[in-house]
């Protein structure tokens, strides 16, 4: 069992079309936390019953009146967070990737004070199901990219499972933030802005079959999309005094 | 009748020169209106793959042979300038849907909007009006 002391935790889970699996994964993170923490499903415009599942299984649901994308669902939910005064946001995927028994490897640092982002990582933990080809190539690049940017050995930066103080909040609501798959250009981000980040080991399951958001052209785009945009982070902040503020675990 | 031969005349420096100028031209400008959160990154990459092909095709003139004959054309001014016509063609047809989209989602959001308003107005109203304490006394007759 987690112990927060007087921090209060919020869950954020950004969800789309995910009735068959939404409920299970509330009900999986409930079992882990006990009655600490709150659990807040931003509904990213579904067309199916997610809103339902999500409250039944004793959710709070923010509604988003269409398809936003990934990075703007998890922005509402730190907006909410930022709103209501949460201290410790963890972030988890509506699909039921992010096994829930990795949560106080994840929350403990924060709650230490030792880093202000941790990263659950596929790769430092036992994964029970294979990376596809595409996509370890991609994660094996932004690895090689952010090594060489920040000497930080990062090896899942695609990885949406983390927990985040709050003084990270105001930098994830801002229009820094991206809209679609904030993944290695915000750790970049959070390196130049001076704050730490690190990995914990983390157990994944592999998502439901066929329903990814990295299908077709995607992987295509989403390389080049996230090369730009790490380019961009790199160049806006190539002036910001660097902290090399790895958490210590 | 002879056939028809398409004969590539290779552009001068000065065309190849100019090419290289207007590609590095259109990077650099995309590049700043991202930097200053003018164009995100997503739009930007059209942009930035149409100037580096501008590059391309003047700095490897054999690029811009194979494009020209490709496409039928008699010159590789030609080339460049139905290549230039098509990109901004579909561009402009993304464009359009992005538009369409979005005026959907502003109608949806304002349609949202006033039913809210309609309902905290409704809810507020409610809680201003106080019904009128029961004393128990017969009403009075106003004759």
């Amino acid at each position: 069992m987690l112990a927060l002391g007087s921090h209060r935790l919020l869950v954020v889970i950004p969800a789309f079309n995910e009735e068959r699996r939404i409920g299970a994964v509330v009900r999986g993170i409930r079992d882990a936390l006990g009655m600490d923490g709150d659990i807040v499903v931003v509904n990213d415009g579904s067309r199916d019953a997610t809103s339902a599942r999500a409250r039944e299984a004793g959710a709070t649901v923010i509604e988003l009146p269409f398809n936003l994308g990934y990075g703007s669902a998890l922005r509402a939910g730190y907006f909410y967070a930022l709103k209501k005064g949460y201290d410790i946001v963890l972030q988890m995927d509506g699909d039921g990737q992010h096994d829930p028994s990795a949560i106080p490897a994840l929350v403990q640092p924060i709650l230490g004070g030792r880093a202000h982002v941790v990263i659950g990582s596929r790769f430092l933990g036992a994964a029970s199901y294979a990376v596809p080809l595409a996509r370890r190539i991609g994660q094996r690049l932004f690895s090689r990219i952010l090594h060489a940017l920040t000497g930080k050995e990062i090896t899942d930066p695609t990885s949406g499972y983390q927990a985040i103080h709050r003084d990270v909040f105001s930098l994830y609501v801002s229009d820094e933030f991206p809209s679609d798959y904030p993944d290695a250009d915000v750790l970049l981000l959070l390196y130049y802005r001076g704050f730490s980040f690190c990995e914990v080991p983390a157990t994944f399951h592999s998502g439901e079959k066929g329903k990814t958001m990295h299908a077709g052209w995607k992987p295509v785009y989403y390389v080049m999309k996230m090369l730009l945009s790490m380019l961009m982070v790199a160049w806006r902040h190539r002036r910001y005094a660097r902290r090399k503020t790895g958490c210590e675990l | 009748m002879g056939q028809d031969i398409i004969v590539f005349a290779a552009p001068t420096p000065y065309q190849r020169m100019l090419g290289v100028v207007v590609g590095l031209a259109l990077i650099v400008l995309t590049l700043r209106m991202i930097r200053r959160f003018h164009l995100k990154e997503e739009h930007a990459l059209p942009w930035l793959i149409g100037g580096g092909l501008l590059i391309l095709f003047s700095v490897f003139t054999g690029l811009l042979k194979v494009f020209t004959y490709a496409l039928g054309a008699g010159a590789p001014s030609t080339a460049i300038f139905v290549g230039c016509l098509f990109f901004l063609l579909v561009q402009s047809l993304i464009f359009s849907s992005v538009l369409s989209q979005q005026k959907r989602q502003i109608q949806n959001l304002a349609i949202a909007l006033a039913l809210q308003q309609a309902e905290l107005r409704a809810a507020q109203e409610k809680e201003t009006h106080v019904p009128p304490a029961n004393t128990g006394a017969p009403p009075q007759s106003e004759a």
